[in-house]
């Protein structure tokens, strides 16, 4: 195991991800973050199905 | 004994030739040619440079069920002479009845006119090698019975079309679908039903015209195989470039131990455009973006990029050339998986980005985000994992110890997202949640602390 992942490295990372895991604020932002993105995702979906339906039989 | 090696045969186009002669009633020296023009360019990948070195056994009669829906749904119509069973020829690298030195089997179609003949074709993935080298195919366990003997190997299915009743778009579901029958336990796609499956622009059924991807989802669909698809218009701009986002996508899917169509416009050597799909099955061992493709009738692989076989190793440099507009790809995707890809991807982001530990070990160059995989994975495969091949490791942290024994006992759904990190001296593992809705409001992390491995987490392997 390398040493830089010492006993430090993981009592600040398991503080940090307790705080994460429990911070309703941020966890409201990766909601927001997600949603941004689902515009696009949906917007992409329907592109790809309309190229689609313009492909023919496929031999 | 001394019976048991009378079995095998050396795998060349004369005896080859001799064996189904006597099943099928055509002149030796027609069936020599059309093993050279038709079989043997398809079987090249399952022998590499071996060929002197194969042994084969012969079955004259073997009960195929894609065959007998072949007959079913056309053959029996027609003035070909055909019987309801193939042929099957199994390989070894050695001649004894042993999974070690078992290649894997194809099959043949018996019709009394040939150049279709090749039918099947099951790949003991294990044995096979490129260059020398191990491929990572998916995969699952499949027996077969010789002799009274049961070899068990693992096979991903390569069905090959006849263009009569079978053109590449249902090849590729035919094998795509007997992958997820056998691996996930999808329902098993028959011949027999393709035809019944879907309504949207329908036209005359045989000789096939193929199928378009509207119809090829519609069948998708019409079976509960839950389906993704992707194509667009290059457009720049954007976050991420056409390529990248086939990248990206292509790596998951892959990872995750699901096949790939791939569907491209091709031009060929007459400079005539045509549609043709793929399936993109594994990659190398040593290369994660070095696919194994596989094309049912090598119109891709002859015309885009000059390579004779139908199974062949394909590099993203070689591949990206040949994605435009017209390409596109279609993937199962498990049922029960709410959080998708790109979702996934930005709540890992998102735990990164506020992780001050992990964004100062990218900082110090410890930490390489350019290498992170993204897979589905069974829960069950993933604690295997933590088990044999983490906890093992000598640690010096208390913690980690903990932190595995807690996730081994943590009640998880049935698939979980797995995010592997590159770090120097190994990896560092997250497993999420993705039954939950991508708004959520919860933590989707069942980590408390990132699990650190020496050894990658693969599905592609032959356990």
């Amino acid at each position: 195991m390398p040493i830089y992942l010492d006993n430090d490295f993981y009592k600040n990372i398991e503080t940090e991800f307790k705080k994460y895991a429990n911070d309703h604020e941020k966890l409201s932002e990766r909601a927001r973050i997600i949603a941004e993105q689902d515009e696009q995702i949906v917007e992409k979906a329907e592109e790809s199905l309309e190229i689609l339906e313009t492909f023919g039989a496929i031999k | 004994m001394q019976k048991k090696k009378e079995l095998f045969k050396k795998f060349n186009r004369t005896n080859l030739a001799r064996d189904i002669s006597h099943a099928v009633s055509i002149k030796e020296n027609i069936l020599r040619k059309e093993i050279k023009e038709y079989i043997w360019p398809r079987l090249d990948f399952l022998h590499g440079s071996n060929k002197e070195k194969v042994y084969y056994i012969f079955e004259e009669s073997y009960t195929e069920t894609e065959w007998k829906d072949m007959i079913s749904v056309h053959y029996i119509n027609t003035s070909y002479n055909v019987k309801n069973t193939v042929m099957r020829v199994h390989l070894f690298g050695l001649p004894e009845l042993k999974s070690d030195y078992y290649i894997g089997f194809f099959t043949l179609r018996k019709i009394d006119e040939t150049q279709i003949m090749l039918s099947y074709i099951f790949p003991n993935w294990n044995n096979i090698r490129n260059e020398g080298q191990k491929l990572c195919v998916m995969s699952y366990k499949k027996s077969v019975h010789i002799m009274g003997k049961e070899l068990w190997f693992h096979t991903y299915p390569l069905f090959v079309q006849d263009n009569i009743t079978v053109a590449c778009s249902q090849a590729d579901i035919i094998s795509l679908t007997l992958y997820l029958h056998h691996k996930y336990d999808y329902r098993r796609i028959r011949i027999l039903d393709l035809n019944k499956s879907f309504s949207f622009r329908k036209k005359k059924l045989f000789p096939t015209a193929g199928l378009s991807p509207t119809q090829m989802i519609e069948i998708f669909n019409s079976y509960d195989i839950p389906i993704g698809y992707f194509a667009t218009a290059e457009h720049s701009g954007k976050e991420l470039s056409l390529t990248e986002i086939y990248y990206n996508y292509i790596d998951y899917i892959i990872e995750s131990g699901l096949p790939i169509i791939l569907g491209m416009s091709i031009k060929n050597f007459e400079e005539r455009q045509q549609s043709h799909v793929v399936q993109i099955i594994g990659h190398t061992q040593q290369n994660r973006d070095e696919y194994i493709i596989y094309d049912d009738s090598g119109y891709f692989l002859k015309n885009s990029l000059n390579i004779s076989g139908f199974v062949a190793t394909v590099t993203w440099e070689q591949l990206k050339e040949h994605l435009d507009k017209k390409s596109f790809i279609l993937y199962p995707i498990h049922e029960k998986v709410y959080m998708m890809y790109d979702d996934f991807k930005k709540a890992f982001d998102h735990l990164f980005r506020n992780s001050l530990e992990l964004v100062n070990l990218e900082g110090k160059g410890l930490l390489d985000r350019n290498k992170t995989r993204y897979l589905l994975a069974d829960n069950r495969i993933v604690k295997r994992y933590l088990k044999d091949k983490v906890l093992p490791i000598d640690k010096p942290n208390e913690s980690l110890n903990e932190e595995i024994y807690r996730l081994l006992e943590l009640d998880m759904p049935h698939y979980v997202w797995l995010c592997e990190v590159k770090i120097e001296g190994g990896f560092f593992v997250f497993i999420a949640d993705p039954t939950l809705w991508k708004l959520t409001k919860k933590n989707i992390f069942y980590n408390t602390i990132p699990i650190f491995s020496n050894e990658h987490f693969g599905l592609l392997n032959y356990i």
